[in-house]
């Protein structure tokens, strides 16, 4: 049994220590947005927030998630970055299957939490992590800069 | 503007009976709802005004449309509820979309299937779902001016409103139980004009909020009472049956509760993902060989250039083709790899059986096929299966097939509960159906003047659309127009041209990969066109002009394209740049590429894309889906290959199987000239010109032609 702080709530998961944290938030906790796209850490789908930093929670196991803030996609917009975000990605139109944009949305929040205004090479390299098979890159990459200027 | 996506929400009912029965517009039955009929109730009980199946209106004058398209990115959820509300006369705000059941009614107005792909979804639907929208505005028309004692004639609607002659004015929610009382009109009139209404606009999309913030539900987010999750263990080796499995050890894990043979290998079954897929190790399993053990690259290779001196099937043949031994003319020969989907959401399904009937809850494309492949699988009729489609994370024609459907059915069957069917992304990768494998020869003559006089084309592929479950889509003459697609049919005006299909299977398993035959038939042809152009002594765009002359509409995007990509400036140093123009699935799509080379490294820096799609409905959704296919596209021919040895796939994840990333893009510009009419498909046709457009640019650079792909400097 393990306490997880998820979204500002303390949380019990009863899990083996080494379950991968995407899969306790998905079927202990039942949050679902935060999605399953290869658990390799290759595709960034399953980016989450462990205080405040992007993290691929396929490669993190609850064990070392104790103790640890975690944000999902379903909280970000608490914070003013989060909300700034989702309200350039919504104003833009972004995504299109929209499997892959709960993790770019995470990676790019942690971007803008760091890095207020990014430069065009700094958004490639925080956001290389996050693969987009219907290729929204080009309105990722709008979106960002717009959430920064509002 | 909310798409709600709830899978135990019922299906509206018409008066009591089931939507089937009732309101079959359009399919075989061409009932069209008397007065009273198009009362009903919604979800909760309340009264809604429902002229059919596609739409209904509330008290508060939301507007459901219920759409049974299924939404893989493409837009198609967002672009016919604009269909609708443009004749409707609705307000945007008031657009609810519910996702369909499986229902005839859903499928193609023409024969009741239900499928999304091939890029119909809007151009299927256009007329239908406008006169739908069309024939509720006149129904409500006609019941304000009952109302105000005037003629329907003295009416108009504007943004969920009914006005007078003289300033009366009544909301649809205010007019729905006295419009329910008229008989639904059979003929109905258009008024929408593209551009004044919301066709031609770019709405923003329905799902938008859903999947910004974590709520949309795609198939992998299913939740059922007692569901149940399963992984399947397949034969590394394609095409080979199990021999023997041991479950002992894998039973023992904690949240395992079956593990159990089926017909394409054994499941692991139990509380959820992790558990399940925790135990994959730990079954024994013996495998036969298979027909497959020996296949390889190079085996495969050989077994196409093989293929292609056989002659196979005549599949077009204009003039004739010239004894050009005196004349110049260039063969090329093309072999292309097999290639992954690789949906960003692994291919996964949710069934559950049940004595008299069965549900299916997932990301499929093809409803219809769901239907009956479950149906066999639990002794039903087809009838009694349910579809309940959610959200795809992504399609590309992949989750048109049932393979993973049957899979999931007879587990279900076998365990006697809902079982959710997982794949990881290495089973995904390796779980076959791919673009096939393909060789191509093509050879075009020129006479004294420098003209393309004949075109000599044969390629050897499988017969995708037999082997994908969709044997309906061949020829009368056998030959299958997804093979050829991209050969046949030219809008350049080539005297003679003979295209011939060579029907090769090496048994790998194949599927529709976005954009099909265009996917490589138009690079080999497009490439070939460069070179003769070169040998003629013209540019690339030139020789095209020369050919589209008695297709303006063509003639027009290659302008256009030639125009912003300032095809007829010298080029910058260093910068070499290539076009290419394919019709597909009724657009006409022509590409500009701009490329560097840096050492080794191939730099695509610049994309420009011109598309006629007929009418842009959502001009932004038209745009994405270009700037899709032409990311789809740019990962296909750097990267994009999966190769087989001793008979087994050898890519398994995003590492060997590296799609682009955010930091590989090129700048793309996209510029829409919808000539009129209707419109063409937008999720496919902005792929096949771009690979072609790339290896042009680098033939312009070095004057090397790309001889295979993925490419290689």
């Amino acid at each position: 049994m393990a306490v997880l702080m998820v979204n500002g709530k303390r949380r019990r998961v009863n899990a083996e220590d080494d379950m991968p944290l995407l899969w306790a938030i998905r079927d202990l906790l039942r949050l679902k947005g935060t999605k399953f796209g290869c658990g390799a850490g290759l595709c960034g789908a399953c980016t989450v927030h462990v205080d405040g930093q992007m993290t691929r929670s396929c490669q993190v196991s609850i064990a070392d998630a104790v103790n640890a803030q975690v944000t999902t996609i379903e909280h970000v917009g608490q914070s003013k970055i989060g909300a700034k975000v989702q309200a350039a990605w919504q104003k833009l139109d972004v995504p299109q299957c929209g499997y892959c944009q709960s993790g770019q949305i995470m990676s790019a929040a942690a971007l803008l939490e760091e890095n207020p205004h990014p430069s065009d090479k700094d958004i490639d390299k925080a956001m290389s992590g996050n693969i987009c098979r219907c290729g929204t890159y080009k309105r990722i990459r709008a979106a960002i800069h717009l959430a920064a200027k509002s | 503007m909310q798409q709600r996506l709830d899978p135990s929400r019922r299906e509206i009912l018409v008066s009591g009976r089931n939507l089937a029965s009732a309101c079959l517009i359009g399919f075989a039955v061409t009932k069209t709802l008397g007065p009273g009929e198009a009362h009903a109730k919604d979800g909760q009980g309340n009264a809604v005004f429902k002229p059919n199946a596609y739409l209904s209106i509330a008290s508060d004058n939301t507007v459901t449309c219920v759409i049974g398209k299924s939404e893989m990115g493409q837009g198609t959820l967002t672009g016919i509820a604009q269909l609708i509300g443009a004749e409707l006369g609705c307000a945007w705000k008031d657009i609810r979309v519910i996702q369909a059941g499986s229902d005839p009614a859903f499928g193609f107005p023409s024969n009741g299937f239900m499928v999304t792909g091939g890029s119909t979804g809007l151009r299927s639907e256009w007329q239908r779902m406008r006169e739908m929208g069309a024939a509720a505005r006149m129904m409500l028309q006609a019941a304000a001016a009952n109302q105000w004692g005037v003629s329907v004639e003295q009416t108009r609607v504007d943004a969920g409103a009914v006005f007078g002659p003289s300033g009366q004015q009544l909301r649809y929610a205010q007019l729905g139980q006295a419009a329910a009382n008229l008989p639904v009109p059979v003929k109905v009139q258009l008024i929408a004009k593209p551009g004044d209404s919301f066709i031609g606009q770019s709405m923003p999309r329905v799902d938008t909020d859903e999947k910004t913030t974590g709520k949309a539900v795609y198939g992998v987010d299913i939740e059922v009472p007692d569901l149940l999750t399963a992984i399947v263990i397949s034969s590394p080796r394609l095409q080979a049956k199990l021999k023997s499995f041991d479950g002992s050890k894998a039973l023992k894990r904690p949240g395992v509760s079956d593990v159990i043979a089926i017909s394409s290998g054994v499941a692991i079954v139990g509380d959820h993902y992790w558990a399940v897929n925790s135990a994959r190790e730990d079954v024994r399993i013996e495998w036969h060989k298979g027909p497959l053990e020996n296949l390889d690259m190079d085996g495969i290779a050989e077994s196409f250039q093989d293929a292609l001196k056989s002659d196979g099937q005549l599949a077009q043949k204009t003039g004739s083709i010239q004894n050009s031994a005196n004349r110049p003319s260039i063969s090329r020969t093309v072999l292309q790899p097999f290639l992954a989907h690789a949906c960003m959401e692994p291919m996964n399904v949710t069934v559950k059986i049940e004595k008299k009937s069965a549900d299916v809850w997932g990301p499929v494309q093809a409803q219809s096929l769901v239907q009956k492949a479950v149906a066999r699988v639990a002794g039903l009729d087809s009838k009694s299966v349910k579809v309940h489609t959610t959200f795809l994370g992504g399609g590309f024609g992949r989750r048109s097939a049932v393979d993973f459907v049957i899979a999931a059915a007879e587990i279900a069957k076998s365990v006697s509960k809902p079982v959710k069917l997982m794949y990881s992304r290495e089973d995904d990768m390796r779980a076959g159906r791919f673009r096939p494998f393909n060789a191509a020869k093509i050879t075009g003559t020129l006479d004294e003047k420098g003209a393309l006089v004949s075109l000599d084309a044969k390629v050897a592929v499988p017969s995708v659309s037999a082997l994908s479950g969709f044997p309906f889509l061949l020829r009368k003459d056998g030959v299958d127009p997804q093979a050829v697609e991209g050969l046949i049919d030219l809008p350049y005006d080539i005297p003679s041209t003979q295209v011939r299909w060579v029907n090769h299977d090496i048994g790998v398993p194949v599927h529709f990969w976005r954009s099909v035959g265009a996917s490589h038939n138009p690079f080999v042809l497009e490439t070939l066109i460069d070179e003769l152009a070169l040998k003629a002594g013209r540019t690339p765009l030139e020789f095209r002009r020369q050919m589209l002359q008695k297709k303006p509409g063509h003639l027009a995007v290659l302008n256009r394209l030639a125009d912003i990509a300032r095809f007829e400036e010298t080029a910058r140093g260093g910068i070499g740049r290539g076009l290419a123009l394919v019709q597909s699935f009724g657009s006409i799509v022509g590409e500009a590429a701009e490329v560097r080379i840096v050492g080794e490294d191939l730099r695509v820096e610049k994309v420009i894309c011109v598309v006629d799609s007929g009418v842009a409905v959502n001009p932004s959704q038209v745009e994405a889906q270009m700037e899709s296919s032409i990311v789809y596209g740019l990962s296909a021919f750097l990267r994009g290959q999966i190769t087989i040895s001793d008979g087994e796939i050898e890519q398994s994840n995003f590492h060997d199987y590296e799609p682009l990333r955010i930091s590989e893009m090129p700048q793309v510009v996209v510029h829409l000239m919808p000539s009129g009419g209707k419109p063409g498909g937008i999720g496919e046709p902005g792929l096949p010109p771009l690979l072609p457009a790339i290896a042009n640019a680098i033939f312009d650079l070095t004057g090397k032609s790309v001889e295979t792909l993925p490419f290689s400097a």
